[in-house]
């Protein structure tokens, strides 16, 4: 029965979600539109986006059909909405032209596009733009590295003082001689390597987004705090600082001998608690659950997931802590009074852990099979499995490390050393694997989460791209070959679509496309194909205004034949 | 160490969690 609870938990615990998956700024309306067609030469390019964006990270440039500037300064933010740019342009001749961005979101991630518009009214064909490389990543081994450790050391410096100051406290009542000073000095490592880490995390993400290097902390260190990411970092730093002021003082004032606490610990303990909280709200605003709404919601669920973490996390650090402090008289005395303490709170945190990890799916994932389709969904999966493994882990030691130390400390003391061999080890991989989980929260906090309008998408005939797309696929009596090229962002691209049906042409069909953006927001396009060889539509357009994943919907009503529909998710390259 | 020591050091603790606490409600109203 206890087996199978624990299975069933473990399994459980494979949709928790990572704590904090960061937004990212989406382009949501141009002005001029994309792809549009102005008759007057407009002033200025103007773009809205779905967060605020700072002007000092951000490049927008237009350039007209012969690679020439046409801006006449640089990208500022709108008095008053701070989520919209406005490029000011010199007064242009009729033509077309590329608006190539770039703009830093609230989170510190990168994110490009491109687009064209016309100046009317007879602006001729739409040019062979050349198109700057459109991919930039947050993924860079040193960015994740220095996430992960301050992910790994904040919620290690957390766990470890909850274990030191609530959990493990009694022990020294408990076994005569024991010492909790290796769990104080532990946690004083841990929040050291912390508030190292945040900085140097800091100064390397803005380095990376401003474009340059990281040595270079004259024009590093003063835009830290322009984004919204580098203030939630940097006061993340000084809120840790002062959990740290706090939770030593707490650890100074502290006299464990004495089962009853003095006013000054009633005072001190809680203060130190609930700066630490503070501590773990900021991480989860600078990522994605305080950059969309639900707030209310997710906000509380990431924290109280983070909360989870770092119990679990530095619990087992600790643990390992006690094995290598104590002498081995001392070892099976202090593990048998220190498991099961920990076990039970080690329990709700993973309950707790599951619990707001279902929560936070429910949030992020537009669709369950975006699990697997989608980069963030494979790098959650990985999570998942680690996770999982750490869980069975967990489970190991609860079903027979705990009873056997528990007995061996009554009345089975030949127990005691095999337990605690046992348990080191399971500890051990235990750690090792809800590290690893922590990497790839890291991974996953540097990838867009799937966008919303993929639950849009129904009954996808075909995956197609990057490059150009040739596709053959059968719907009911008909034979469709859907062609386009070259499927690159910001192109004019040919799309084309010849039907037939017992292999002749179908002719006199109405063929309408419908192009949904499904990274971001950008509106759905329609377009009717005229018919330019029997049975063959072809529309040449630069429809496809953004680098990424777009849903192609073909609505096909042949002559006297019942209308279908046909749905691609293509991928356009830059 | 003296009672009076040992009360200001919890007064500093709770000052420290006081000031925190104001930094992150300063930052979910910047976010929000």
């Amino acid at each position: 029965m206890r087996g199978a609870a624990l299975l069933a938990l473990a399994a459980t615990a494979g949709l928790a979600l990572p704590a904090a998956a960061w937004a990212h700024a989406a382009l949501l309306r141009t002005t001029p539109s994309a792809s549009g067609t102005v008759n007057t030469p407009p002033a200025q390019v103007k773009q809205t986006f779905t967060e605020p964006v700072e002007p000092r990270f951000s490049i927008v440039s237009v350039t007209d059909a012969a690679g020439k500037q046409v801006t006449a300064g640089a990208p500022q933010r709108l008095p008053g909405q701070p989520e919209t740019l406005v490029t000011p342009l010199r007064r242009v001749p009729e033509g077309w032209y590329l608006v190539f961005w770039r703009v830093i979101s609230a989170d510190g991630h990168p994110v490009r596009g491109a687009f064209t518009f016309a100046v009317g009214p007879n602006p001729g064909p739409p040019p062979q733009f050349r198109v700057p490389s459109l991919s930039e990543t947050a993924t860079t081994t040193r960015l994740l590295v220095s996430r992960w450790v301050v992910f790994l050391a904040l919620l290690s410096a957390l766990g470890l003082f909850v274990l030191r100051a609530v959990i493990a406290r009694p022990l020294v009542r408990a076994v005569p001689g024991c010492s909790l000073r290796p769990l104080s000095v532990a946690f004083g490592a841990a929040l050291g390597v912390a508030l190292v880490a945040i900085p140097v995390y800091v100064v390397l993400a803005t380095a990376q987004f401003t474009l340059r290097s990281a040595f270079d902390l004259g024009a590093v260190v003063p835009p830290a705090r322009a984004s919204g990411f580098g203030r939630d970092f940097l006061d993340l730093e000084l809120v840790l600082g002062l959990f740290g002021l706090a939770a030593l003082v707490s650890l100074y004032l502290d006299r464990p001998e004495r089962e009853q606490r003095s006013v000054v610990e009633v005072i001190a303990l809680p203060a130190a608690l609930l700066a630490g909280g503070a501590a773990l709200v900021l991480p989860a605003l600078a990522g994605h659950a305080g950059q969309k709404p639900p707030r209310g919601l997710s906000l509380p669920l990431d924290v109280a997931h983070l909360g989870a973490a770092s119990i679990w996390l530095g619990g087992l650090i600790g643990l390992v802590v006690f094995w290598v402090s104590v002498g081995a008289e001392n070892r099976i005395a202090v593990l048998a009074h220190v498991v099961p303490r920990f076990s039970a709170v080690a329990f709700c945190s993973v309950v707790v852990l599951v619990g707001t990890g279902i929560g936070c799916s429910f949030l992020e994932l537009p669709t369950f099979a975006t699990l697997w389709q989608t980069s963030y969904g494979k790098a959650l999966l990985v999570k998942i499995a680690l996770l999982f493994a750490a869980l069975l882990l967990a489970g190991v030691n609860l079903a027979r490390t705990k009873p056997r130390l528990q007995g061996a400390a009554g009345i089975r003391p030949s127990l005691g050393p095999g337990a605690a061999v046992l348990l080191r080890r399971l500890v051990q991989g235990e750690i090792v694997f809800v590290a690893a989980a922590l990497f790839a929260a890291a991974v996953l906090t540097s990838l867009a989460p799937p966008a919303s309008a993929l639950a849009r998408v129904k009954d996808i005939t075909a995956r197609v791209g990057p490059g150009p797309v040739s596709e053959v696929v059968a719907k009911g009596p008909y034979r469709l070959r859907v062609e386009v090229a070259p499927n690159r962002a910001a192109l004019p691209n040919r799309f084309s679509l010849a039907i037939s049906r017992d292999g002749r042409p179908v002719r006199g069909a109405q063929v309408v496309s419908r192009l949904d953006m499904l990274d971001m927001e950008m509106g759905e396009q329609s377009f009717r194909f005229p018919e330019r060889k029997p049975g063959v539509f072809v529309k040449s357009t630069p429809a496809l205004v953004m680098v990424g994943h777009w849903a192609l919907q073909f609505e096909v009503t042949p002559p006297g034949g019942r209308p279908f529909v046909v749905t691609f998710l293509d991928k356009a390259s830059g | 160490m003296s009672v009076r020591v040992r009360l200001l050091l919890a007064l500093v603790a709770l000052a420290a969690a006081a000031v925190a606490w104001f930094v992150v409600l300063e930052a979910i109203r910047r976010t929000v």
